[in-house]
């Protein structure tokens, strides 16, 4: 078996929209290893919900392909867990039923399920709200609901898109702490889409940058911190040095494209 | 451009005497514009007198009190209960044509305890349960069909958009030929009258499952058949329930539509076979039951929708 999981080679995607063509994707190569983080940033209109729905088998690619564990992904499945911005819960469900939904389409019994979902729960901190619906939830929680429900299908690769866009500060620090020790514990392969550069460089070994129109790999850049990480790393000079040079580049992919833009 | 510290402590700019410019042009957005000028000559902006409080009787969404709600509701049928029975005992009008209160009580007693209104309940009920049941069997499917796949849609739109323009009482005639003066007609009534609105509206109910909620359910490993029935169905079932109240009330119309043409039971019925003999009270009754069932079923499906629905926010 190869080291990597996720494998991307010169994929690129157009869509049609009202009979122009928009370029969202252009020349994507990426290798992702098993087991490691990648983050990709972008600004928005880059691409980065279109390459994780490739990615995810929702979409198809105009060109080329994209491998886990070798083999071509040709559709949506269970090996690939995502993780929408919106959380996209099942509302009429409670929360430990929104989190069983994937178990309950295998053959496995009653009990082997209740314990796959209570261990998910714990990791997620949910158990104390397990008969609650979503409306009843924050919108950090509900976001919890929905790792929890992709987790307890075991995916090869976890993808999240943007997942903690729309939460206040404080609450989006919780869950990258709550993201990195699920990535510690359960070992997936985690690719992140945020637009938050802070956010990537925190949790990824790797973080990719896109450029826009059309999205295309702008640069890879590892980031030299332990795995080990909590908060105070994001006051230390390497972490401030490669976020900074970061930020720099996506600006420059940014300005770069308003300038065509207004041109 | 300069700036000076003031002996106050407050920073003002100054743009430089002449007008002149720097020649360095900082593209920075914020930092190297100079300041924007133009709104000086402006006179101050029109100001509204401040607003007036308004009673929470009369405030858009104000919620009112417990009290206030009963009075309102009580009055809601008491002052069309009270104007009839003033219209009725001043005989402004004359009883033939508007039978007092009492005398509509005591005709309806008269129907219930020969048991005819019984009788004439039951039929129409059980028209409307078979007519209404079969439009939902037919519709609920189709209209599934239709808010999910993109070719349910351009195939059933179209003709059902046109169908459902067409009134079901200009069928009668029609299905007075095909089908005779039988229950079947009446119930295809009912059918026609129903079933093509409540395929429209639960389609639309269809319509409204996010997408996100659908692709996120293929990736966690559900098929096209378990997306339907796991998600699609139940994220749709309280806005099919609402077009199902919506139907039902209309089926309960087309029934006593359907009687008063022709039939030898049914609260329709026994409206027309009154007017012969001008038996206004009668008629009077029967329509005060008509308007008590259909509120009735309405209560029902509300009920049954609000438990369905618990979960919509
Ligand atoms: N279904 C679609 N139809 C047409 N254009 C699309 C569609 N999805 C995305 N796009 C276009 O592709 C580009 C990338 O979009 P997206 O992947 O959503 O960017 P991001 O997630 O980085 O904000 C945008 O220009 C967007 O308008
Ligand atoms: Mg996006």
């Amino acid at each position: 078996m190869s080291a990597e999981a996720l494998e991307l080679v010169g994929v690129g995607k157009d869509f049609r929209r009202r009979g122009t063509l928009v370029r969202a994707l252009e020349g994507i190569d990426l290798r992702i290893d098993r087991r490691s983080f990648v983050c990709v940033v972008g600004a928005s209109g880059s691409g980065k919900s279109t390459l994780l729905s490739l990615v995810a088998g929702l979409s198809r690619p105009t060109t080329g392909t994209v491998r886990l564990d070798g083999r071509p992904v040709t559709g949506p499945g269970p090996d690939r867990g995502l993780v929408f911005q919106s959380g996209a819960v099942y509302p009429w469900r409670t929360v430990e039923r929104n989190v069983a939904f994937g178990l309950e389409l295998l053959p496995i019994s009653r009990a082997e399920r209740a314990r796959r979902v209570g261990w998910y729960l714990d990791e997620t901190g949910l158990t104390p709200l397990r008969h609650a619906l979503p409306k009843q939830l924050s919108g950090g929680q509900r976001q919890r609901v929905a790792i929890a429900r992709a987790l307890a299908c075991e995916p090869e690769v976890l993808l999240l898109d943007e997942p903690f866009g729309a939460l206040d500060v404080q609450t989006k620090e919780d869950m990258q702490l709550l993201i990195r020790r699920i990535w510690r514990d359960t070992r997936t392969t985690v690719l992140m889409v945020t637009h938050d550069v802070e956010e990537a460089v925190f949790l990824g070994q790797r973080v990719v940058v896109l450029a826009s129109d059309p999205g295309r790999i702008a640069a890879d850049i590892d980031v030299d911190l332990p795995d080990d990480r909590d908060l105070t790393v994001k006051r230390a000079p390497e972490f401030i040095a490669v976020r900074g040079r970061i930020e720099d580049l996506v600006r420059t992919y940014h300005r770069g494209q308003v300038a065509r833009a207004s041109a | 451009m300069t700036m000076m510290v003031d002996p106050e402590g407050s920073i003002k700019a100054y743009a430089p005497a002449g007008g002149e410019v720097d020649d360095e042009v900082d593209t920075d957005i914020g930092r190297g514009d100079p300041p924007r000028r133009g709104r000086e000559a402006w006179p101050d902006l029109a100001r509204r007198k401040p607003l007036r409080r308004h009673a929470r009787l009369f405030a858009i969404r104000s919620p009112i009190s417990t009290r206030s709600r009963w009075i309102l509701t009580t009055l809601s049928v008491a002052v069309p209960l009270v104007a009839w029975y003033v219209l009725s005992a001043s005989e402004i009008v004359s009883p033939t044509f508007l039978p007092s209160p009492l005398k509509v009580w005591a005709a309806g007693l008269d129907m219930a305890q020969s048991g005819s209104l019984a009788t004439d309940t039951w039929a129409s009920v059980q028209r409307v349960l078979i007519g209404f049941g079969l439009a939902v069997a037919v519709s609920v499917p189709l209209g599934i069909l239709m808010g999910s796949f993109q070719a349910g849609q351009s195939f059933l739109e179209p003709v059902i958009g046109l169908l459902r323009y067409l009134p079901a009482s200009a069928f009668i005639p029609l299905l007075l030929i095909w089908l005779g003066i039988g229950e079947p007609s009446k119930v295809a009534i009912l059918l026609i009258g129903t079933v093509f609105f409540n395929t429209l509206m639960t389609a639309d109910a269809v319509r409204l499952v996010p997408g996100a909620l659908i692709d996120v359910s293929y990736t966690l490993g559900a098929r096209r058949g378990e997306v339907l029935r796991k998600v699609v169905v139940p994220h749709a079932l309280p806005g099919m329930l609402d077009a199902m109240r919506v139907n039902a009330a209309a089926a309960w119309n087309f029934v006593v539509v359907a009687e008063l043409i022709n039939s030898e039971s049914g609260l329709g019925y026994r409206i027309t076979r009154a007017g012969r003999f001008l038996q206004t009270d009668k008629i009077f009754a029967v329509l005060v039951v008509i308007g008590v069932i259909g509120l009735t079923m309405d209560i029902v499906l509300r009920v049954a929708r609000d438990r369905v629905g618990k979960w919509v926010a």
